[in-house]
């Protein structure tokens, strides 16, 4: 019987992170023994394989399944560091309207037929029909945002639109936090950013350089104990298998922060 | 550390809360459940009924939608400039033409009791929930 989750990761405005945390939501949960799929619905746009590290390995993708030129398994791509965890390349010469809801609704239920825990779902930005699609056969929706009036004013429009889609209680993830700005009051904080869209919060993920390195080496951050975001990922994603993780303080109090914050300016 | 200097320099408040409550005011726009155009169309009919018997600052007029806990509100401030001093006779009028004398009079005392000579600043808040 298929019992796996699935939860669409979304935001409306592109460039929050939405690939970003799908990547390392779904490294965390593999290390935590899940088997996991991801999914990158982003046809046209794929970069999930490449934030990954697959890039290389691709052969067949996601349009390939469905329009039957190979079977399911052949397309799925296993991570090289987690072999419990797949990715379903998105197709990069195609556009959106390769595939259908309905087609989509059956790749997913096909996978939750593999076995898999967690199919994560990494939506395109936008309201049209990749949207659609990838929030067709989901059950669970993730909200991505930044603390910025645009995102978060799209972020609210995903909310109406998911509803309308009957996904109903999404949760937010807010990305890219800056700390020192929130108490500088030059950038709005979780809480402004929660009491605005009113929806249960899932995660802060504060805004890093260890982001940036592990773009450009295809390693997510989760994999990385040190990192503040890979914790605050990690965190997530035991949040989503159900277990009740305080959220991380990100204030660099006392002497040594203080100094360090006078230094090296506002950030 | 920029944002602390310049509001303790009197440089207007944070961004923080600019960005905050610009947010919230676009939102209502966006959540709104009727387009601009009715809104607009309403709010002209609206007005012309209430500048029978008022006088109104028009630019100043604020009408919203407004969606919470699953129901929708019509909320509406109208700066009322000057009250019209025959808006009593006005009123007896209309109710007699709507054949409803016994609501033209209450009609009527509201606004014989208001003062039916300079109102400025005064302002009528309506609301009507549809839902």
């Amino acid at each position: 019987m298929a019992t796996g989750r699935v939860i669409v990761v979304t935001s409306g405005k592109g460039g929050v992170g939405k690939t970003t945390t799908t990547a390392n939501l779904g490294m965390a949960l593999a290390t935590m023994g899940e088997k996991v799929a991801l999914l990158d619905a982003d046809i046209g746009l794929r970069n999930l394989d490449l934030i990954l590290g697959l890039e290389n390995r691709i052969v067949y993708d996601i349009v390939d399944v469905v329009e039957k030129r190979c079977k399911l398994r052949q397309a799925l791509i296993k991570d090289k560091r987690m072999p419990n965890l797949v990715l379903l390349p998105a197709a990069q010469t195609r556009d959106k309207s390769a595939v259908t809801p309905e087609q989509m609704k059956e790749l997913i239920s096909e996978l939750q037929g593999e076995g898999y825990g967690f199919i994560l779902i990494d939506c395109p930005a936008g309201i049209e029909q990749g949207f659609r699609n990838a929030t067709a056969g989901a059950t669970e929706a993730v909200i991505v945002t930044n603390p910025e009036v645009s995102a978060v004013r799209d972020a609210d429009r995903i909310v109406g639109l998911l509803e309308a889609a009957e996904l109903r209680n999404p949760s937010l993830i807010v990305n890219r936090l800056r700390p020192h700005l929130v108490k500088n009051e030059t950038m709005m904080s979780v809480e402004d950013v929660q009491e605005i869209l009113n929806i249960k919060l899932l995660g802060i993920v504060p805004d890093d350089e260890a982001i940036i390195n592990s773009s450009n080496r295809g390693e997510p951050v989760s994999l990385q104990e040190a990192a503040k975001s890979g914790q605050a990922y990690r965190n997530i994603a035991r949040r989503l298998r159900g277990e009740e993780v305080p959220f991380l303080e990100f204030d660099e109090g006392g002497l040594i922060g203080r100094i360090r914050r006078f230094l090296t300016g506002v950030r | 550390m920029f944002g602390f200097l310049d509001r303790f320099l009197g440089r207007g408040e944070a961004s923080r809360d600019t960005a905050k409550n610009r947010l919230k005011l676009v939102l209502l726009q966006d959540r709104s459940v009727i387009p601009a155009s009715v809104l607009e169309q309403i709010r002209v009919e609206v007005m012309a009924v209430l500048q029978r018997y008022v006088e109104i600052d028009q630019r100043a007029l604020e009408l919203n939608f407004e969606r919470s806990e699953g129901s929708v509100a019509l909320l509406a401030s109208v700066p009322i400039v000057r009250v019209r001093e025959d808006a009593p006779q006005l009123a007896a009028r209309a109710a007699d033409a709507a054949g409803d004398p016994q609501e033209g009079g209450a009609v009527a005392e509201q606004s014989a009791a208001a003062p039916s000579e300079e109102a400025p600043g005064a302002a009528v808040a309506g609301e009507a929930a549809l839902t």
